[in-house]
Order: structure tokens, then C-alpha cells, then sequence
């Protein structure tokens, strides 16, 4: 049963960052903010966990965001409207407890990271509450979603590395201004480790700012997203082993240990570097070929 | 220069208590210890010539001590036998599959392992032979005073069942000079059929009344004084063994006791007597050979002067005697066992004759269940070794065959028909009773110590472990039926009782032998719908093979295998044949899991007409047998062909279906299901708690076996999922998941591959056939060695294992001995790569998403054995209710789980009307 590809968007100025809306009927029914699914594209593909950016229960669809950084997000890319994708699983992982809370809740977001904040910001503003987010990015060009965030947050800051949009710096900065300037009820962050890592620097109390619960989002190797293969676990700081695919994908910030989550990420890198180079050797191969023969 | 052996010592410390006994007088014993030592004096030699030479060479042997090469030959087997040998490579497997050995080296165990292996013919030498009386008959159970006796092991040592060479099994000493041999029958002169002209001996006697005739004749010619017949006891057709003394007496014993008597277990009264004639089935004959050849005949035994042998298919203990009166002639009423006047069997059935003169019938196959197992192991339906043989295959009614033997029994025909008591016909070789009776005597014949246990080739293991292509080859039709032949076709199978789904396993081995290969492989389909996996996978020597009655004396059959290679047959033929299906009822049933426990139960309910979908989380369809077990070890194109077979009856599959996640067993009622099946195994990994878990280069079975099978990242880069291994790969844990895990690691080009394991060999529960594969291909085994640390570099990669031995202590819950860790005994093992496959536990995904099904305390789900859960349509089974066992253990419960579900939804929706 493959999966249709119904919309393909370029996002950002970038050529790296892709929003495709896939035909889904059964999950998106059961979708919610924090869900993920993992995909496999063709016979010889491996399963990817992508989150779930959105989803649309009346159309039957779920949309993903991905960024180009191997050789499957590459291949990916390549794909068009109208094709399909062999397999989707989901939807995985845990959906975002929703209540309404006095204090506003902030949702930081970094780079591709952005995508899976909307769905988090609009079901918790939906259920009343005030939201503040923060996008970040290295540039302008990996920016997007801008109005779609402003839709369903209470307040938006950007900003960039370079300062080609918005605020230049990190997003740890007008984090900061923000818990320095009123009460936040708790932090969502998402995005690159790195970043999450000093977002939860930032709100564990151990600087001169008041600790402020913070959840970040998982996006770990996985094989089958149900517990499985261990594959995903991730190490805590008081020694504990949880799963991101069962356990998370949101956890507390606070007690993850980012240097060995950091250095889990590197497992694969030498096998992601092959894969990406023979599949562009034959992209390449089969340019050369078209330009000659056709 | 007298030696001394641990028997005689034995025997000496036990005088006093041998003699307070008072089965020996002093004479007597003295007379035993005489003659024993002088056969101990020989063995002892021969075995001290093997030590010096360094050889079993029988003719050199023979020639050196001057003693006859046949001789030489049984005390090499009889040393053999003790164990003795094995330093110079001869070791009987019997000897080796003794658990209770006597802890006295040089001396037999007593005959309590001959009981408890089942294969006791129940003759009764044994009891007799022992100079304590430490051996009893109770019920036809066979009782062994412990506090009595005094472990001599006699007993085992004249027991026809424990050790019978070869060469004693045709024995032409006493044969005419122009007797014939026939494997089926031994030596033998000539074959009549004959019967008695005495009225009074017709009136009681069986078939043609011969026995009781020859023994008349013996009488009243006075070749015997007495001879040791079978009588009725006190209650209806119980046998009680006696000696009989005259022709009065003799006429009472008339007729055939089918209960077994245990005869010999009074011989030695027969003492007495200074000619005795003995009466027996082959058994007893044999055990009487024995003793003769490994002299326990003196000074109670050396009487006998006259053998009849009485053809026996098999023979019956006294309570399944009144089994089959009361339990196979159910419609007729209660039957008086008192009211039967005599039993037969004749032409493949079985007869009652009742006092008011009428009768009662069964075909012999009804019968054949009740059969002592004993008699399952005997080769000689016409009692061999014997002067003359009596029987009733091969005649007509109120005749019997006679086979002469030996020139006395020719000799006692002649005087019986020179009384003008017996009348015979020769049965010519041509004749149509002679080929019946050789082919029946065929039949009996046991193949198995011609015809070693067959081995399918296999890949060398050098080059094997360059490649992920299957191990073994399967057998060849040639050596299938090979193997099939040496089946002894038991009428109370064992190997059936060892099956988790209860194959009819003699049935589909006798089908290959006879080469109806579409009728065997129906025949599993009826039992088991996925044959070729478990041919392949099955623990079959924990299972079938463990229970065979062959393995208690040799190499069981290789039951698996034969499994193997029929399901082999079909699948190579493209012929598959679909299972018989009932017309579709539009009932639909969820099976939630395709792993063997859903394939059976989907396989089932679709041929009862169910409309069936089976939910698969992942992408292809087998759980565990494609995921877990890798290539070499089962085909994943074998796997497939079964889900082919199961959409080829109507059945559904839909992939990616996390059932608990995209829909809900409520989402699934409401969609219309009517029941559900809950296969979904217990895929959680087991971790240890021990530091440096988080360490790159550290992953579960789980997930180096998923990548590798399901993602199928041994083909890396054609395949997008990576593996990494390494050179120094070290897998933990002693299951069938830790030796798949290493030699995946093998053969993904690991130059060291460890298996570290905290208990024994002997503990470890992976098959044998995966363990001897994996030593083979150069794994290194660790036992008793347990990980404590995981020690990594400074980019978070393991680089050593720290470990710790350890040693045996009492039994845990398991029943297996509790390793303990030997304190300081830590060292440190080089690692790329750990593979942790320690045990996995139940997934709670369903089971979180409905909380309605009642779970134990470690998450599995509480079902009783037909499957039933505290949901009314709720069934589960295989690992998410066990945890984790076996394929064939799943598959069982898939299959009783249908028959329960079929049943629920027929009363439900179908209506009684149905039938």
C-alpha cells in the first residue's frame, strides 16, 4: 500500500529544506502534535523518522518537513508530486500533553526544527494558551513558515546567526530576555542537538535565571519506532537508558545528557557519507547520461 | 594369579548380605564368583592388551592372547559398553546417554536406566539374575529395592535391552547343518504348518495347540522335567509364571497370555531341575542368549535343554489388556474379562472369544497404542534364537506355523507327529502363507543399527562464512528414505508426545519411506501449516527427537530434517497445494502480528471460512522469522512462500499496521471484526545494567539482527541501512538470537567473534545444530564469563569489555544452576562491537492502547492454554503470552486459539444450524 506524494514545496532559499503532503488516511486520523512516522522510500531504502508537521484529517493527509543532510532526505527530495513513497509507519511516539496554563508557554525553534513546533504551537494555543516563539536559523534562507507560526503564536521573534533576518545572534538570547522579563509557564525546543543542548543550559537554573521546565524533541536513529531495536535510546544524566521512539520523542530537557546524545549521532557517519556519495555518483552518472543521449 | 575386577569386588564386600538373602547358598556363590572371575580375568586382559597396543584390533588381539576372536569381540564390546573404551574412540552412545551412571568406574548402573528409558521388554531376567532380590514386578511396573541393592550392575549386564552385539543376534551353534538364514527369520530348517490331533489340547490350546503338543511329546518321551509356562493368576488373564512338572498341569497353561508375564523372573527356581525347557518370545530368548555369552548362566541357568520361541508382534501389559477389553469394544457393553475363554490375533486382527461362544473382533492397528515400548525396539517377530518357533502368522485358523530350528527341535516335531499328536504340511518358500509371513517378519525388522542416522550436507564452513546463502543442503530423496527406514513405526509413538502440535509424525516418515511424498507433506499440512520453517528452526532434540524411543538406544531419527526436506520437496516442485477450505462464512477476524504464531492462526480460520486480515507492523510479513532469524539459517524466500499460500486461501495482510497506533482493536470492532488473535511476540530488548550501555559500537540483538535481516544491511550500500561490526565483535548471551548474532557477525567480515555466556555449554539453550555451525565457522565460546563494564575511547566508541567468571551454584527458578560471580576474577576482552542478546520481554503497545486485556506482572498477557483472554473476543498467543520461546511453541497456540475462535463465532453469528 505506497503512499502518495500529493504537494511538494521548496522551503526557505536554500535548496535543502522540502514540505511534502502525503496521502495518509489512517494516520492522519489519529495524528496529533508531537507524533512522528518513519518512512521508507523504495525497496532498498532504510526507515527514517520524520515528525509529523501537520496534519489535515478531513483531506486525509499528513504533511513532513525534512532537510537534505544524506542520501535518503536526498533521494527524497528527488521525489515528486505524484509519486509514491513504499512505506509510512505511524503515527509513533507520543502526542504533546495539552492543557491550558496561566503562563505563556515559549516554542523555540531552530532550522528545520521549525516544522514540528507548529503543530505543538497550534494545539496549545487552540486549548487558550499564550504562545511565544522564537524561529532561529543560520540565515534568512532557512527560514519558513513564518506566517504560518504567527497564525498561532501570541508573539514571534526571529533570528539568525548572520543577522540576515530578524535578530542577529542565537535564539538563547531572546529566550533569556524573555524568562528574565516574566514568568514562563514552560520552554518547548526544537531543533538541532546543539541547540536544544544550550536552550536546556539556559532554563536548568544553574545561571542566574530561574529554572524553567523545558521539553526537547528526540530525532534519534530509529529502525522500527516501537521500542524494538534499542537503537534510539538515549542515555540520561543519572545514568538511566530510555527509548526516544516509546519513551519520547519530547523529554525533559533537563535531565538528557546532550555529550553522549551527540556522540550517539555520530554512529553511522562514515556508512551516511558512502551512501550519499555512490547515490550522487549516480545522479551525476545519470545527468551525463541524459544530456547525451536524449 | 587371581585379578580382581570392581564387580568381583563388589561382590565380595556384599557377601554376607548376598548370603543372608539366601538366593545363593554359599556353594552357589562361590560357584558365581568362579565363573565370573574368569571371564572378568579375560576382559580384564583384553582391555590391558588395548592400553598396551593402543589399539582395538580383534584379530591382533586374538591372536595375542590366544583367545578366539569372537570372544575378544564381546569383551571389546562388553569394555565398551563400561565406558571403558573411549580413550581409544569407542563409546557406545547408550553408555554416553546414561545420566545415572554407577559411580563405581568398571561397573554397569542397575537396571532402573533401562526402566526409565522406556525400552524394558519386560522378560524378567533381570529380577532373577539379581543376588539380592532387589528387583520386582509390580503391576508390570518394574520396582527396585535402593537399600537392597548392592550396585553389582548384573542386572544391566543381562538385560537383552542394554547392550545385545550384533553377533549374538544369529547364533548357528545349535542350528541344523542344512539350516537356511533369513535376516527376517535367523537360521531356520524347515517351515510347516501344523496342528495338534489331541482333542483335549484343542479344546484349550491356541491356534494349531503345537506348543502344548511339543511339550507333551517332551514329557512323555522325558527330554524335560519341567518346563516354565505362563498360567493364569487370580485375577482374569493376569499371567503368572510357573513350572510345570507334568502333562496334567501342562494342559491348564494352554493357550496365549497376551499380558506380559515377566517370565524369567522365577528361572532361577528352576534350579531344581535338572532339564528345563523354556517357552518365550524373542525378548526372552535373547536375554537367555546373553547370559549364556556373558556367563551369569552358572550355576542357576546351565539347565536349559529345550528353547521354544513364540512369534510376538508385541505384547501388552496386564492393565492395557484390560484397557483394550474395556476401552476399544466401548458399544458393546461392559465385557466380564472372566467371561473371555482365549484372545488371538489372526490375519491383522484381534479376537476375543467370550464362554458363551461368541466372539469379538478389532483390526490389530486399534491395539497397536497399547503396545509396551519395549517391544517397539524388537526386530524378531519369530523368536530366532530357539530350537523351535510357534506362531500363528502364516496359517489358517486352528493351525500353526512351525519353524524348526535346531536339529533337537526337528527332532521333538518328529516324536510329537510319531505320537500322532501333531500333524503338518510343509510351507513351501513359494507359497503365498510363506511370503506373507517373511514380509510381516520384514516389517519387525529395525534398520537402524544398518543404517547410521543421515546428515545433510552442508557448506564448508571456510567458505560459508563468506556468505549469507543457507548452511545446509537438505537431505536427498535417496537419504530421506533412508532416514524413514530407520523409523521403527512405534504403535505408541513417543516423538508425538514431544510435538508441541501433536504431527503425526510415523505417519508422514512411513509415507516418505514410501515415497508418497504429496501424501506426507498433506499429511504435516493437517498438523502444521508451516513446515519448512520448522524443519529448520524447531529445537527438535529438546522436542520430537528428545522423546523418540530410538534415541534411547541410538541417534534418534531425524525427525526435523525429514520435515525439512518434504517441505523442501513441495516448495522446489511448484506445486504447492492449498489446503482445503470450507465456504467463506464473510466473518472477519483480526490477527494482529504475522509472526508463526498469526500465520497458524490465519492459516487455520481461513480454511474454516473466515474472512481474515493479519495486521504487520513492519514491512514484510514473519515477526520474528524475518526480523530475528537470519538468511543461512532460514530462507526469507520460504517465509514469503507461506504468506504466498495464506493470500492464495482469501487471507489479507496489510503491512506498517502498528495495531495500538493507527488504529485501536475498538477501531477495528468498529470496522466490523468480530474477533481478534493477538500474536504480536515479545520484542522488547532485555539491557544489562552495567556502565558504558550508551556507548556507540554497544546494540541489542534486536536491532544489529533487524538491520542486517529485515533491512537487509549485509548488502550495504545496495541497501541504504548501515551495519557496523569491526574486527572484534563480542555477543552476549547463549540463545539461538546470540548465535545468529555472531555469525552474522562473521560473515560480515569479523576477524574474532566471541559468545560470552554466564552459564555452561550445558546450560545454554541455543539449538545444538546452531551451536556445532558456529563452532564450526570459528566463533569463540566464553562460558561462565558475564560482562561487567562496557570501556570506551574518547569518541564514545566501546573499545573493551570488562568481564568476570563465574561458577555454577544451586538450581534457580529455571531449574538451571545460578551462576555466581568468582570474586577477582575480572579481566578484559578487546572489543569493536557488543552485541547484547540477553532476552527480550513484552512489547505494550497493543496492550497500553487496550487495557481491558488483563496482563501478568511482567506485561504479558494472561491467557489460559486455549488462548481465551479476559476480553471476550480477545484470543492471544506465542511470546506476548509465554515470553519468548519457540516457533513451534507459537504456532501451537495459534493453531488451539483458532479452534476456540471458531467455535465462539460459530455459536455467535452462525447458529447451531451449523454442523
Amino acid at each position: 500500500m505506497p503512499y502518495k506524494i500529493l504537494e511538494k514545496r521548496e522551503l526557505g532559499d536554500s535548496d535543502i529544506l522540502f514540505e511534502m503532503v502525503l496521502e495518509t488516511p489512517l494516520i492522519a486520523k489519529k495524528a496529533r502534535a508531537g507524533h512522528f512516522v518513519l518512512i521508507r522510500i523504495n525497496e532498498t531504502g532504510e526507515r527514517i523518522p520524520l515528525t509529523v508537521a501537520d496534519y489535515d484529517r478531513e483531506k486525509g493527509t499528513i504533511t513532513i518537513v525534512f532537510q537534505v543532510v544524506g542520501k535518503t532526505t536526498k533521494l527524497l527530495s528527488h521525489q515528486n508530486i505524484g509519486n509514491e513513497i513504499l512505506d509510512v509507519i505511524g503515527p509513533l511516539g507520543n502526542a504533546i500533553h495539552v492543557e491550558k496554563i496561566e503562563d505563556p508557554i515559549v516554542i523555540v525553534g531552530g532550522g528545520v526544527g521549525i516544522a514540528p513546533c507548529y503543530p505543538q504551537a497550534k494545539e496549545l494555543k487552540e486549548a487558550g494558551n499564550k504562545i511565544i516563539t522564537i524561529m532561529g536559523a543560520r540565515n534568512t534562507g532557512l527560514l519558513f513558515w513564518r506566517e504560518k507560526m504567527r497564525a498561532v503564536s501570541d508573539e514571534l521573534i526571529i533570528c539568525t546567526d548572520d543577522g540576515t533576518e530578524g535578530i542577529k545572534g542565537v535564539v538563547t538570547e531572546p529566550l533569556k530576555d524573555i524568562i528574565k522579563r516574566e514568568k514562563v509557564a514552560y520552554v518547548i525546543a526544537i531543533g538541532p542537538l546543539i541547540m536544544m543542548k544550550f536552550v536546556a543550559l539556559t532554563t536548568n537554573g544553574s545561571g542566574d535565571l530561574p529554572k524553567v521546565k523545558t521539553y526537547i524533541s528526540l530525532n534519534t536513529i530509529m529502525i522500527d519506532g516501537t521500542g524494538m531495536c534499542g537503537g534510539c535510546r538515549y542515555p540520561t544524566l543519572d545514568g538511566q537508558i530510555f527509548h526516544a521512539c516509546v519513551d519520547g520523542p519530547d523529554v525533559d530537557g533537563h535531565t538528557v545528557d546532550f555529550d553522549q546524545l551527540l556522540k550517539r549521532a555520530t554512529r553511522f557517519l562514515e556508512e551516511e557519507k558512502i551512501c550519499l556519495d555512490a547515490y550522487d555518483h549516480a545522479c551525476q552518472a545519470l545527468e551525463k547520461y541524459k544530456e547525451e543521449n536524449m | 594369579m587371581v585379578r580382581s575386577s570392581p564387580l568381583l569386588e563388589r561382590l565380595a564386600e556384599n557377601k554376607e548380605k548376598i548370603l543372608t538373602i539366601k538366593k545363593y547358598s554359599e556353594e552357589e556363590y562361590n560357584k558365581l564368583i568362579e565363573d565370573l572371575t574368569q571371564a572378568e580375568e579375560e576382559r580384564i586382559k583384553v582391555l590391558e592388551k588395548i592400553k598396551e597396543t593402543n589399539s582395538v584390533d580383534l584379530q591382533n588381539l586374538a591372536s595375542e592372547l590366544g583367545i578366539p576372536e569372537e570372544r575378544v569381540n564381546y569383551d571389546v564390546q562388553y569394555l565398551k559398553e563400561l565406558g571403558l573404551l573411549e580413550p581409544f574412540g569407542l563409546v557406545s552412545k547408550f553408555y554416553k546417554s546414561i545420566e545415572n551412571k554407577n559411580e563405581i568406574e568398571g561397573l554397569f548402573p542397575n537396571i532402573a536406566v533401562i526402566r526409565d528409558k522406556k525400552i524394558c521388554s519386560g522378560c524378567g531376567l533381570c529380577a532373577s539374575v539379581c543376588p539380592t532380590n532387589s528387583i520386582h514386578f509390580e503391576n508390570d511396573a518394574l520396582k527396585i529395592y535402593d537399600e537392597v541393592c548392592i550396585k553389582c550392575g548384573l542386572c544391566y549386564s543381562g538385560c537383552p535391552r542394554s547392550f545385545f552385539p550384533k553377533e549374538l543376534k544369529k547364533i548357528a551353534d545349535n542350528a541344523s547343518a542344512d539350516a537356511k538364514y533369513l535376516k527376517q527369520f535367523n537360521f531356520y530348517g524347515e517351515v510347516f504348518t501344523a496342528h495338534t490331533k489331541d482333542d483335549a489340547i484343542k479344546e484349550v490350546g491356541q491356534d494349531g495347540g503345537i506348543v502344548t503338543s511339543l511339550f507333551k511329546t517332551s514329557f512323555e518321551k522325558d527330554m524335560v522335567d519341567a518346563v516354565l509356562a505362563v498360567g493364569v493368576g487370580m485375577n482374569a488373564h493376569e499371567p503368572l509364571p510357573l513350572f510345570v512338572e507334568n502333562e496334567v498341569d501342562l494342559l491348564k497353561t494352554a493357550g496365549t497370555r497376551y499380558a506380559n508375564a515377566h517370565a524369567l523372573r522365577i528361572l532361577h527356581n528352576g534350579r531344581k531341575y535338572k532339564r528345563l525347557a523354556i517357552i518365550g518370545t524373542a525378548c526372552a530368548l535373547e536375554a537367555l542368549q546373553k547370559i549364556s555369552v556373558y556367563p551369569l548362566n552358572k550355576p542357576f541357568y546351565d539347565n536349559i535343554t529345550l528353547k521354544i520361541g513364540l512369534f510376538c508382534m508385541e505384547s501388552f501389559d496386564y492393565e492395557n489388556i484390560l484397557n483394550i477389553i474395556h476401552k476399544e469394544f466401548p458399544t458393546r457393553g461392559v465385557i466380564d474379562p472372566y467371561s473371555i475363554k482365549k484372545m488371538d490375533i489372526n490375519k491383522g486382527r484381534f479376537y476375543l472369544y467370550r464362554d458363551n461362544n461368541t466372539s469379538l473382533e478389532l483390526p490389530l492397528s486399534k491395539i497397536k497404542k497399547y503396545g509396551r515400548f519395549g517391544c517397539f525396539l524388537c526386530s524378531d517377530l519369530t523368536a530366532g534364537l530357539c530350537d523351535i518357533s510357534v506362531g500363528s502368522i502364516g496359517s489358517e485358523p486352528e493351525w500353526s506355523t512351525v519353524i524348526t530350528r535346531s536339529n533337537k527341535g526337528t527332532d521333538l516335531l518328529q516324536k510329537s507327529i510319531d505320537l500322532n499328536l501333531v500333524e503338518k504340511q510343509p510351507i513351501e518358500e513359494d507359497s503365498k502363507s510363506f511370503t506373507s509371513l517373511s514380509r510381516i517378519a520384514t516389517s519387525k525388522l529395525k534398520l537402524h543399527e544398518e543404517i547410521p542416522r543421515q546428515v545433510m550436507k552442508e557448506q564448508d564452513p571456510k567458505e560459508r562464512i563468506q556468505n549469507f546463502n543457507e548452511v545446509p543442503f537438505g537431505f536427498t530423496l535417496e537419504q530421506a528414505k533412508l532416514e524413514a527406514q530407520r523409523c521403527m513405526q512405534c504403535g505408541n509413538p513417543l516423538c508425538v508426545t514431544g510435538c508441541p502440535v501433536k504431527i503425526d509424525i510415523p505417519k508422514f516418515i512411513r509415507l516418505i519411506k514410501q515415497e508418497k511424498l504429496s501424501e506426507a507433506i498433506n499429511h504435516i499440512k493437517y498438523f502444521n501449516l508451516l513446515p519448512a520453517i520448522c524443519g529448520r528452526v524447531c529445537p527438535q532434540e529438546t522436542q520430537c527427537e528428545e522423546t523418540c524411543l530410538l534415541g534411547a538406544v541410538d541417534d534418534p531419527i531425524a525427525i526435523g530434517t525429514l520435515e525439512r526436506f518434504i517441505a523442501d520437496w513441495e516448495r522446489e516442485g511448484q506445486t504447492i497445494s492449498c489446503p482445503e477450505c470450507r465456504d467463506a462464512n464473510g466473518i472477519k477476524v483480526g490477527i494482529i502480528g504475522s509472526g508463526p504464531a498469526g500465520l497458524t492462526c490465519a492459516g487455520e480460520l481461513l480454511m474454516r471460512g473466515y474472512d481474515i486480515t493479519v495486521f504487520e507492523a513492519f514491512h514484510a510479513g514473519g515477526g520474528v522469522l524475518v526480523y530475528g532469524i537470519p538468511e543461512f539459517r532460514l530462507p526469507k524466500a520460504i517465509v514469503k512462500q507461506e504468506i504466498e499460500t495464506l493470500k492464495m486461501i482469501g487471507g489479507t495482510i496489510k503491512y506498517n499496521m502498528i495495531i495500538g497506533k493507527i488504529l485501536t482493536l475498538d477501531d477495528l470492532r468498529e470496522m466490523g471484526f468480530k474477533a481478534f488473535f493477538v500474536g504480536v511476540g515479545a520484542g522488547l530488548p532485555m539491557f544489562l545494567r552495567v556502565p558504558g550501555l550508551a556507548l556507540n559500537g554497544v546494540l541489542t540483538a534486536n536491532e544489529f539482527l533487524t538491520r542486517a535481516n529485515l533491512m537487509k544491511a549485509y548488502r550495504f550500500p545496495e541497501y541504504d541501512t548501515p551495519i557496523k561490526i569491526g574486527n572484534e565483535v563480542c555477543v552476549i548471551g547463549g540463545g539461538n538470537v546470540a548465535m545468529d548474532s555472531a555469525r552474522v557477525a562473521l560473515r560480515l567480515g569479523a576477524e574474532k567473534v566471541y559468545i560470552v555466556y554466564r552459564r555452561s555449554k550445558k546450560e545454554m539453550p541455543a539449538r545444538r545444530a546452531e551451536y556445532h555451525h558456529g563452532k564450526e565457522e570459528g566463533i569463540i565460546f566464553r562460558f561462565l564469563t558475564n560482562p561487567v563494564e562496557f570501556i570506551g575511547d574518547e569518541n564514545g566508541h566501546v573499545k573493551q569489555m570488562k568481564v568476570i567468571k563465574m561458577e555454577l551454584g544451586e538450581p534457580d527458578d529455571s531449574g538451571r544452576r545460578r551462576p555466581i560471580p568468582i570474586e577477582g576474577s575480572e579481566y578484559i576482552i578487546d572489543v569493536d562491537t557488543v552485541i547484547i542478546a540477553i532476552g527480550t520481554r513484552a512489547n505494550p503497545i497493543l496492550t497500553n492502547s487496550a487495557p481491558e486485556i488483563k496482563l501478568n506482572k511482567w506485561g504479558y498477557i494472561e491467557a489460559d492454554e486455549t488462548g481465551r483472554t479476559s476480553v471476550e473476543d480477545v484470543w492471544a498467543g506465542g511470546d506476548i503470552v509465554t515470553g519468548a520461546a519457540t516457533v513451534i511453541s507459537a504456532m501451537g497456540a495459534g493453531k488451539e486459539a483458532a479452534e476456540e475462535i471458531d467455535e465462539y463465532l460459530t455459536q455467535k453469528y452462525l447458529g447451531k444450524e451449523e454442523n
